[in-house]
């Protein structure tokens, strides 16, 4: 039984991981694969490849530049690398439905974005 | 649309002035606004490579320079006479300027609908 | 035409010298707060000469320094009160705070 010493947080192989109120992760060095599943199902998605390549860009995008990608950026980056058939917010909006780039980081254990204030 | 110019001329790391700038033209430029930074003063030392933010207590707010093109800020300049001041050659810098006399600098605040200095 | 506005004192900032290197002709200053101690620096005050300035009134006063100001020649010194800064604001294209 893990000792609740955060206001937020959930349980995770019996560790306590802090989250903000919202369920972003606080420390980006928490996230790890296997945890991507349970930030997942909190935002009501199920993870398919398509998920997990737009949430390894994420990750990956915020470890480079240090910040999590709004939306119009996150678009854009993904269109230079994926191409323009997954550098739309179509494409995104139907991945995660409530929002790509507030949901997306989510799941890869990211801040959120300070456009979705 | 706005023309934002956003002047830069504090050193890294001693005030966070900087990265309050930078958040700011980060949003702005989110919200389609036609973004221009211009960095001067010791504010250049920004632009230098190899920079560990955290070791002075900061937030990395460097490693984002990178993605001004993703952002859609194309102008980025950086005050000559600054750079010269301070011995830094064009070469050194971490990101792609355009090195700035002051008349170009004097031009690009002219231009502006709103110039912001941080 | 742009109101270039100072705040600080040039003994800790270098706001005033700055925006002396990215001034336009048609341009003028406007010094409040503790940038009004620039009247006492006679280097500086002939850097300003060839352009209009502007110094809040009460910063001048609260400071005791308006004597001071009739010691200065040749330079465009206007001592203005806030309704007169809000003019000036308007009258020019923007305002830099600096």
């Amino acid at each position: 039984m893990v000792s609740s010493t955060f206001e937020f947080m959930f349980e995770f192989n019996g560790q306590a991981i802090e989250t903000d109120k919202q369920g972003y992760l606080k420390n980006v060095e928490d996230w790890q694969q296997d945890m991507a599943p349970i930030l997942a199902a909190t935002e009501n998605i199920e993870l398919s490849d398509a998920h997990w390549e737009v949430i390894h860009f994420v990750r990956h995008f915020y470890l480079e530049y240090k910040t999590s990608p709004a939306i119009r950026v996150l678009v854009k980056a993904i269109g230079q690398s994926l191409g323009p058939d997954k550098g739309n917010s179509k494409y995104l909006y139907t991945l995660f439905p409530v929002g790509p780039a507030k949901q997306a980081t989510k799941i890869a254990g990211l801040p959120k974005p300070a456009k979705c204030l | 649309m706005k023309k934002v110019c956003i002047v830069f001329r504090h050193s890294p790391y001693g005030t966070t002035t900087t990265r309050e700038g930078i958040d700011f033209a980060l949003l702005s430029a989110s919200f389609e606004q036609q973004v221009s930074l211009v960095f001067c003063d010791e504010a250049v030392l920004h632009l230098l490579p190899n920079q560990q933010a955290t070791l002075a207590g900061s937030k990395d707010y460097v490693s984002v320079f990178k993605a001004f093109d993703l952002y859609e800020i194309d102008t980025v300049l950086a005050c000559k006479q600054s750079l010269e001041t301070l011995g830094i050659n064009q070469h050194e810098l971490a990101i792609d300027v355009q090195i700035a006399e002051a008349v170009a600098i004097s031009a690009a605040l002219a231009d502006a609908d709103e110039v912001l200095v941080f | 035409m742009i109101l270039h506005h100072i705040q600080t004192s040039t003994s800790h900032d270098n706001a005033l010298r700055l925006c002396l290197r990215y001034i336009s002709p048609g341009d003028s200053i406007i010094l409040t707060a503790d940038a009004v101690n620039v009247l006492l620096y006679p280097d500086l005050i002939i850097l300003l000469a060839a352009i209009p300035i502007y110094i809040l009134k009460d910063d001048v006063e609260a400071r005791g320094l308006r004597s001071k100001l009739t010691t200065i020649r040749n330079i465009e010194i206007n001592l203005i009160d806030e309704h007169e800064f809000v003019y000036q604001t308007l009258r020019h294209n923007k305002v830099i705070t600096w």
